[in-house]
């Protein structure tokens, strides 16, 4: 039986929190169907990633220690179909996937049917118009102050200086992803999944990966249990000023589950009818430019493309027209009118919409308090119960006499002889008799 | 033989040369200092030995170890482990060899490795660097728990029970507070003698120097801790005008203990050659203060280290680690190529000396016991002067310096003869 390796390496924002809930969900139906997805907890490829990579992750590197090298032993083990996946693998530099590729068994100096592991690359892709938007609600939700403005102009930085357009041109540059991860496969073993355009049945991207990853006949639990969901512009708008006021106060321990977690996803994103965030219409041709570059890399190449790779070029733009606010930057000019509604600038939100999602942001909060508060309450009560446990336990005579031989005893050579011989004979040697 | 333009990487008719690139990779293999931009143009090609072609930082990397190793060669193994390193991080990415590889519209622009800054190629090795302290630590672990050395270290904690007992009933203890970077050697050496440090009715010590040095004694301390911002930024966004680190903020520290104890059992020391007089050490066992100082290049080493570090070991580990591996070779380097240490920049030196004399005022009039002379606490003008910020490319000099020192493989033996 061929050992085969199904690595799912990006890119973020396609999805892919809900494939790895499923498969995650789902181990034991895929372990009777003879795959492996090595987790015992939902984020451990993210922590293996981490590991690969060098990338420190608000504490969570600790965690990741030694995780990469568990999971690829993990994989060379297993004689059947093993599958990885994690958005962030994208990002990994030419050195990090040579060594990832070769730990897994993969070897690139020999022909495709000379190889102990048989090594499949999946990257879901969606296109910029979209990803641009949410690459930037993704760094404000990691604590990033940056501006919509600002961020787009540091992304078409030609030189790609700053940190953010680093990260954002190798989690997100398709064809560069693919000369990484790839260059050395056979374009059959490289998997295109495209996501569909805003507005398809939820079923047809599950039935892309389910294709790329060969799960085809299996009877998956498909329920979604986690994901990454999305917030709209005064919502971005609110994380980003909390961020402001409070990164210097705020450790990341606490803002994860407190600003993330009930915040962003469990609070904001749940808010229906605020406009989402989108590209500024004057920069749609910029980003299609780049996009049809892509495209035609693609298909050059032969990959095996799930989808249609034409979804990669994006909706149409907007038609743009002037609204005479003054702003700077990329976003600065022009609105743009889609389906009756203008192109919404995050760095200018209207201050009624920010102020009624922030309404909802101390409610949670207010909530959230009080669950502590009862929490707290609670252990206050069992602490107190177990101190009156214990000062009952201290005024029972027969304590006092124990402690009153045992501090006898301890006075004297003879007397610890005899503490030690009871201690054993009891069958422990703790001096806390 | 013809020299080589490495070309225009943006030039979409650049087919490139991997071949050549191969050939300059195993004469870097082999030592070879020559750039890139002087590789003939007609070298012979060479087969790849790899997936990929190394990036430019790693590769520039080795050419400036192989200058540094010159005339003897690198380790065969340091040239691979340099070719092979990736550095940690959100920072840029690999670069590809400008020339080597056929130009595309996407990806970074390949460069030529001349160009890269020293910054970048610390970002990678600081990652080298910070696996040889962990396998020093593992190797020293290893002779001490396995080995003949096992049980010969008497530190507090081997000390047999009854001697502690004895000690601790004659010694109400002491707690040390001030000065991180001074206090900390201190308390190991009172560890190492059995001591108690703190308890009931210990006495407070609070150590301190003039507070341009326990500013960058604080910066020392926090780099070899759990790493810190650069210290033009730790000083400049930290610590301005509005406050003192609270570890040296010696009126706050002082007025906290004796409100804790009592002002009877509260000694404040403000010359540091001193403060052994007022702790219970053997004669000739203090450590010299002036003696485990690093140089500025050394803490900023030591603060770009920890942060691969920590994706290596647990944080408790990674502090032991700097302390215990990194800094006595930092120190032990600085002996062979002597470097300044950190200074606080003269834009910063008025406030300091401002701040010093109040906090020298607020200690005589609250009329605490005090050892030394409390203007001690006031830098003199000149103190600036005698250091220096890190400089990159010094950094850099000293972390190569370093890597082909290696890991240490027989620390452990070393420890116990100290």
């Amino acid at each position: 039986m061929t050992r085969r390796v199904l690595l799912h390496v990006g890119t973020p924002k396609t999805g892919t929190s809900y494939v790895q809930d499923v498969l995650f969900r789902n181990r034991d139906i895929l372990t009777e169907a003879g795959f492996l997805y090595p987790a015992e907890r939902f984020d451990a490829h993210f922590l293996a990633a981490l590991d690969l990579m060098n990338l420190p992750w608000g504490g969570l590197e600790v965690e990741a220690i030694g995780a990469w090298d568990r999971l690829a032993e993990q994989a060379r083990a297993h004689e059947g179909t093993t599958i990885i996946s994690h958005e962030i693998f994208a990002h990994a530099s030419r050195a990090q996937v040579g060594r990832a590729l070769e730990s897994l068994g993969h070897r690139w100096d020999v022909t495709a049917g000379e190889r102990e592991t048989e090594v499949h690359v999946v990257l879901s892709v969606r296109d910029l118009i979209r990803q641009v938007p949410a690459e930037w609600q993704e760094n404000v939700k990691h604590r990033s102050t940056l501006s919509y403005a600002d961020f787009l102009d540091q992304i078409r930085d030609p030189e790609r200086r700053s940190r953010v357009s680093s990260w954002f041109w190798a989690v997100q540059e398709i064809p560069a992803i693919l000369d990484r991860w790839a260059h050395d496969l056979p374009p059959e073993h490289v998997h295109v999944v495209t996501v569909p355009p805003s507005g398809t049945a939820p079923e047809v991207l599950w039935n892309r990966f389910s294709q790329a990853l060969d799960l085809g006949g299996l009877d998956l639990d498909l329920t979604a249990t986690r994901a990454n969901p999305s917030l709209g512009v005064p919502e971005t708008a609110l994380i980003r000023r909390v961020n402001e006021a409070a990164n210097d106060v705020l450790v990341p321990g606490d803002y994860r589950p407190l600003i993330r977690e009930l915040l962003a996803h469990q609070t904001l994103s749940q808010r229906r009818g605020s406009q989402r965030l989108g590209l500024p219409p004057q920069l749609h041709d910029w980003f299609l430019e780049v996009e049809q570059s892509w495209v035609a890399a693609i298909g050059e190449r032969g990959y095996d493309v799930i989808g249609d790779v034409s979804e990669l070029l994006g909706a149409p733009a907007p038609e743009t027209e002037a609204t005479g606010r003054a702003t700077d930057g990329a976003t600065g000019g022009a609105t743009g009118k889609r389906g009756g509604r203008s192109w919404a600038d995050p760095d200018h939100p209207r201050p009624r919409e920010v102020a009624d999602a922030a309404i909802d942001a101390i409610t949670a909060l207010a909530l959230e308090a009080a669950r502590l508060r009862g929490e707290e309450h609670r252990l206050h009560e069992e602490l107190a119960e177990t101190r009156r446990e214990l000062e009952r336990s201290y005024l029972r005579p027969s304590y006092r006499l124990r402690k009153k031989i045992v501090g006898g005893l301890e006075t004297s050579r003879a007397g610890r002889l005899v503490l030690r011989g009871y201690r054993v004979l009891r069958g422990r040697n703790s001096s806390s008799a | 033989m013809a020299q080589a333009d490495p070309g225009d990487p943006g030039d979409p008719g650049n087919p490139g040369d991997p071949g050549r690139a191969w050939g300059w990779v195993a004469a870097l293999r082999s030592g070879s200092t020559t750039p890139w931009s002087r590789w003939p143009a007609d070298a012979a090609p060479t087969p790849a030995r790899k997936r990929d072609l190394p990036g430019a930082q790693q590769l520039e990397l080795l050419r400036r170890v192989n200058l540094a190793a010159a005339p003897a060669t690198a380790p065969t193994a340091l040239a691979e482990r340099i070719l092979a390193v990736g550095a940690a991080g959100r920072g840029g990415p690999d670069l590809e060899l400008a020339g080597a590889s056929p130009s595309r519209p996407w990806g970074p622009r390949p460069i030529d490795p001349a160009a890269l800054t020293d910054a970048e190629l610390l970002r990678f090795v600081v990652m080298l660097l910070a696996e040889d302290v962990v396998a020093t630590g593992r190797a020293r672990r290893a002779a001490l728990a396995g080995g003949p050395l096992a049980g010969s270290l008497r530190t507090a904690a081997t000390l047999p029970s009854r001697v502690r007992r004895r000690l601790h009933r004659r010694d109400p203890g002491h707690r040390l507070v001030g000065d991180p970077w001074l206090v900390a050697p201190l308390r190991e050496a009172l560890l190492r003698q059995g001591r108690p440090l703190g308890g009931p009715q210990s006495s407070v010590v609070v150590v301190g120097s003039d507070l341009a040095t326990m500013l960058a004694d604080t910066y020392a301390a926090r780099a070899f801790d759990d790493g810190v911002a650069p210290w033009h930024r730790w000083l400049r966004t930290g610590h301005g005008d509005r406050a003192l680190p609270p570890r040296i903020d010696l009126t706050q520290v002082a007025r906290h203990w004796s409100e804790e104890v009592g002002r009877g059992r509260l000694l404040v020391v403000t010359d540091p050659s001193l403060v052994a007089d007022a702790l219970p050490l053997r004669p000739g066992t203090a450590p010299r203060h002036d003696q485990v100082r690093p140089s500025a290049d050394a803490v900023d080493l030591a603060r770009r280290v920890a942060a691969p570090l920590g994706l290596l070991v647990p944080p408790a580990e990674r502090r032991d680690l700097l302390r215990g591996v990194l800094l006595p070779r930092l120190l032990a380097d600085n002996v062979r190529h002597p470097a300044p240490g950190l200074a606080v920049p003269d834009t910063r030196f008025s406030w300091v000396v401002r701040r010093a004399a109040q906090m020298r005022d607020d200690l005589v009039a609250a009329g605490y016991s005090v050892l030394g002379d409390p203007g001690a606490l006031v830098p003199e003008a000149a103190a600036g002067h005698g250091g220096a910020p890190p400089d990159t490319s010094g950094v850099l000099d000293l972390a190569v310096r370093l890597l082909l020192a290696g890991p240490e493989q027989e620390h452990g033996k070393e420890e116990v003869e100290r």
